[in-house]
């Protein structure tokens, strides 16, 4: 399944694992993270997966018809409180 | 109807035979008892195919994630490359789990608790993704010291052949924050337990669930107090053991 940037809130590119994972959003991605790429198959096969993310990034955003030089940042959604019940 | 009644009953006994392979990833097949019993209320045992979960519909997210990690398994899961996505788990009653909704804009990350990184195989890995699996985490401390725990369990489990590794959140305090239409609890810390078999050691540790870059090492006896849950699997004559650190083990 390839990464497709911006198209939902709920996926993420795992890349060896935890060491690198890429979380889509529509509006901001997440890169998080340290990758140590080795010159061998397993290396090449990270590095392709994070091309891939990163292609897709990049098209998204020169492809868009207006892009604002900043994103609004969004209002918080409402928090809630309750009285602990394991006390 | 009748077959529709022979194939739930078949359904129910297999569930329930199947149930108490969920012990497979705790030591001595005996998982997690929650010594307080207010914790108890609407819990349910999830077992996935790598790691098990005892969920509540209070807090609407886990008390505990359990999993057993070899050598072999974690050289796998370094090789892993995948996109996963996240999901609500459809085996839990409406209105006990977390929805994705609750964590929009919430200000917190989808916090695992039994980690991706951790999962060996496909399947595994996409299951890690389960919001059952999941607790409202800060999000700096998420991918800073979160983040470094992990891989120093990691290590550490890599190194001594295997681990038993246990996570959860802990909710301290007389109110807790929620997030969401669900209200799903917001941890005031998270702890993770380590148990080495073969070099007879173990440990917990705690975070708070802030933007810190501090944790805190932790008996698992002290744990065991702290956080209402006990860990039987482990022996007791090793659960007043405290290291220097997670770099000196």
């Amino acid at each position: 399944m390839a990464f497709k940037a911006f198209a939902n809130d709920t996926d993420v590119l795992n890349i060896q694992g935890d060491a690198l994972t890429v979380s889509n959003d529509p509006t901001r991605i997440v890169v998080s993270g340290t990758l140590e790429v080795t010159r061998d198959k397993a290396g090449l096969k990270a590095a392709l997966a994070l091309q891939q993310a990163v292609d897709s990034i990049v098209n998204v955003l020169q492809n868009a018809a207006s892009l604002p030089e900043h994103v609004a940042e969004e209002p918080p959604a409402p928090t809630g409180s309750v009285k602990n019940p394991f006390v | 109807m009748h077959t529709l009644l022979a194939s739930l009953l078949f359904a129910v006994a297999s569930y329930a035979s199947a149930a108490p392979s969920c012990a497979q990833f705790s030591p001595s097949s005996e998982p997690p008892v929650l010594s307080n019993a207010k914790l108890a209320a609407k819990t349910r045992l999830l077992c996935y195919s790598d790691f098990a979960v005892l969920h509540s519909g209070i807090t609407h997210g886990p008390l505990w994630s359990a999993e057993h990690l070899t050598s072999a398994h974690l050289r796998a899961a370094k090789d892993n490359v995948r996109t996963n996505r996240f999901f609500e788990d459809a085996s839990l009653p409406p209105g006990e789990g977390a929805r994705l909704a609750d964590y929009k804009r919430s200000g917190y990350d989808r916090g695992h608790m039994s980690p991706a990184g951790d999962r060996w195989d496909a399947q595994a890995m996409a299951e890690s993704f389960s919001l059952a699996n999941m607790v409202p985490q800060n999000p700096v401390n998420n991918r800073r010291l979160w983040a470094h725990i992990e891989e120093a369990v990691r290590r550490v489990a890599s190194e001594s052949g295997e681990a038993y590794v246990v996570t959860g959140p802990m909710f301290n305090g007389s109110q807790l924050q929620t997030i969401g239409a669900t209200g799903v609890f917001v941890p005031t810390q998270l702890f993770k337990i380590v148990y080495l078999p073969s070099r007879k050691l173990t440990f917990a540790v705690v975070v708070d669930n802030t933007a810190t870059n501090q944790y805190t090492v932790r008996t698992v006896h002290e744990l065991e107090r702290a956080s209402g849950i006990k860990f039987p699997g482990i022996p007791e004559s090793l659960k007043d053991t405290r290291i220097g650190g997670l770099n000196g083990v």
